[in-house]
């Protein structure tokens, strides 16, 4: 059983750009259920100091949106994911900057803190990435799709 | 054999946004010139028209995740002029408070984690290593310390407002809320650790530049420019618009006082805004002098260049070091790191000094009106420089139009200045016959960029009447396709 105290969501995103704001529009949600279950960040870009709040956690879900298409051109369906270490050489492919990747993050919280939560992500697909409020009818469906996930993903079944 | 080369490096590593810097080569093989280009562009002024001017700050706050609050702060003041109302000054200070504590996290990712690799661990150190995480092996003291600063400021803008980034807190007439006096007392408790964090990263600083980092000081960016900026009344530093406020002030290199007190309205009576095919960030220019001779300089080198003292003990004697290293007018944009820490110094005296003002806990922060101005700019100084939001509205209040001039793309010219400057130095044709260039020297380039910590989210915003241009050119110089939009 998980404690339920160490699990921790971080949606990620813009909701002024179109489909890019679908994982902080669902953090955001989840905060309004003030479940107590979950620790829930929304937040446009990863920082470095969320690695003190990471630090915390047990376990943690990265909500993002992404491009969307699978390599056979279709869209891909929403799926909870193991976040799996990087390689040793994954610094060469990442460009670090005022944000973050999730890898990135959590191998500095892990320099920081000696201690790497396990991470899932959960990547929503999104279509428009202009200047909107308004999610796509992919990503909005693709976001409805996601409470489930999530709520077995709290419950420990991912 | 004649030979026209171009080194692209892209991306260019550990700034905000999407860039690559091209160093052209002429006849002889020397480098004739270099280039920053910015390839991303945003339109939010576009994206503003016909929206409510009361939804201004919490819109421009979402142009990038880095500097919300300075928008957050500066469109806030925008709409008080819309308004026509004199804010109640608790709001006044706690803005103000918000904007030190802005400029301490800002300050502080930059020095300690995005800076002080090259630094510490040297130019030519393994690129893989010289980053965050060789900084942690290297001196895990003063990576975890930066990161307690950087949480510090954080922490302060999430106690005024809510939320650490995009903190819809200020409004059009003051703010939402007061400071309450369990969040007061909390951040005095954590100031002592930041002025120690602080003070480490100074005398830590201040050792490498007598030791390691002279050329540094000669090569990375000193050349004799304009310098543009907020001052306080007093000659003192500034970093608000707003009651003690002179206003803007434009110095150059040798001291001389070009304009003085031009208040926020009159902007646009003394800067310009040009632009070039091969970048999306403009160029603001002085009026008067053209594009190349107005150019000026931004930011926490300009700030303690264009005031006369910063107004606190410490940071006073810091600055006076300063130019004693420097000149009075420093012109060496690599100082621009040793300028954060200070700034990250005053901001904490100042911060301090406000904590300890009763009228900061005074719960009347928000004057309320209707639109009693159809025009309004306001000014502020981000952490990387001076911010100015232009707004006009309906009678409604509905955005018409807007303009953001952006602290990155002030500092434009100087950027290309300093790297061409950089690759002139090191970018010899001995080097550059080696089969690989090294990748130390291009890093040392990239570092020119980074002595501005430029946020090129917030600096590429306008749309519809930017040019792009692409051009293919031959190993001979010539001329192959071209792509023209705009």
């Amino acid at each position: 059983m998980t404690d339920p105290k160490t699990s921790m969501v971080i949606g990620i995103g813009n909701p002024l750009r179109g489909d890019d704001g679908a994982g902080y529009r669902l953090a955001r949600c989840l905060q309004s259920e003030e479940r107590a279950d979950l620790k829930v960040i929304a937040t446009q870009q990863l920082h470095v100091e969320l690695a003190a709040t990471v630090a915390a956690a047990e376990r943690v879900l990265f909500i993002d949106a992404s491009h969307g298409l699978e390599p056979c051109g279709r869209w891909s369906s929403p799926h909870v994911e193991p976040l799996a270490s990087p390689g040793p050489d994954w610094i060469a492919g990442s460009t670090l900057s005022h944000q973050l990747s999730p890898p990135a993050l959590l191998e500095l919280t892990k320099a920081l803190y000696q201690h790497r939560p396990s991470a899932w992500q959960l990547l929503l697909p999104g279509q428009q990435w202009d200047h909107s409020e308004a999610l796509s009818p992919l990503t909005a469906a693709a976001v409805a799709a996601a409470f489930p996930l999530i709520e077995a993903w709290s419950r420990g079944d991912a | 054999m004649n030979q026209h080369r171009t080194i692209t490096i892209d991306p260019v590593t550990r700034i905000e946004g999407h860039a690559k810097i091209t160093i052209h080569l002429a006849e002889d093989g020397q480098v004739a010139d270099a280039r920053f280009h910015v390839s991303e562009y945003r339109g939010f002024e576009k994206f503003c028209e016909g929206r409510p001017f009361t939804e201004m700050a919490a819109i421009t706050a979402r142009i990038c995740g880095i500097c919300p609050v300075s928008h957050l702060l500066t469109a806030a003041r925008t709409g008080d002029k819309i308004l026509a109302v004199q804010i109640p000054e608790a709001a006044e200070k706690l803005r103000r408070l918000m904007n030190l504590a802005q400029i301490i996290q800002s300050h502080a990712l930059s020095f300690f984690h995005l800076s002080s690799p090259d630094f510490l661990l040297g130019w030519d150190s393994d690129p893989q290593r010289r980053n965050i995480f060789g900084l942690i092996a290297a001196n895990p003291d003063l990576a975890r310390g930066g990161i307690r600063l950087r949480q510090f400021g954080q922490g302060v803008i999430e106690a005024l407002g809510g939320r650490k980034i995009h903190a819809a807190w200020a409004v059009p007439g003051g703010v939402r809320s007061p400071l309450s006096q369990d969040s007061r007392d909390q951040i005095l408790q954590a100031l002592p650790e930041a002025y120690a964090v602080t003070g480490q990263g100074l005398e830590l600083f201040k050792q490498l530049l007598d030791q390691h980092l002279r050329e540094e000081l000669r090569v990375f960016g000193d050349f004799p420019s304009l310098f543009l900026g907020l001052v306080g009344h007093g000659d003192r530093w500034e970093h608000s618009s707003g009651t003690g406020c002179l206003g803007l002030r434009v110095m150059d290199s040798d001291g001389h006082v070009l304009a003085d007190g031009v208040r926020e309205d009159d902007y646009a009576s003394v800067i310009s805004e040009a632009v070039e095919p091969w970048t999306y960030l403009k160029f603001p220019y002085l009026k008067g002098l053209g594009p190349e001779a107005g150019s000026y300089r931004v930011g926490p080198l300009a700030r303690l260049n264009l005031c006369e003292r910063i107004g606190s003990e410490r940071a006073d004697r810091e600055l006076e070091e300063f130019r004693h290293r420097g000149g009075r007018v420093v012109t060496a944009s690599f100082l621009n790191h040793l300028a954060r820490l200070i700034e990250v110094l005053a901001c904490l005296e100042q911060m301090e000094l406000l904590l300890h003002d009763p009228l900061l806990l005074d719960p009347h922060v928000r004057a309320r009106a209707e639109v009693n101005c159809r025009e309004a700019v306001g000014v502020s100084e981000a952490p990387r420089g001076t911010l100015f939001h232009h707004y006009r509205v309906d009678d409604n209040g509905l955005i018409q139009q807007v303009n953001l001039i952006i602290a990155t793309g002030q500092n434009n010219r100087a950027m290309n200045r300093t790297i061409a400057q950089i690759a002139r130095h090191y970018l010899t044709p001995t080097e550059l016959a080696r089969p690989q260039l090294n990748e130390g020297l291009l890093n040392r380039i990239e570092a020119g960029i980074r002595c501005f910590d430029p946020c090129l989210s917030c600096s590429t915003h306008a749309a519809g009447s930017m040019p792009l241009q692409i051009q293919l050119i031959s190993a001979e110089g010539e001329l192959l396709k071209e792509v023209r939009r705009g």
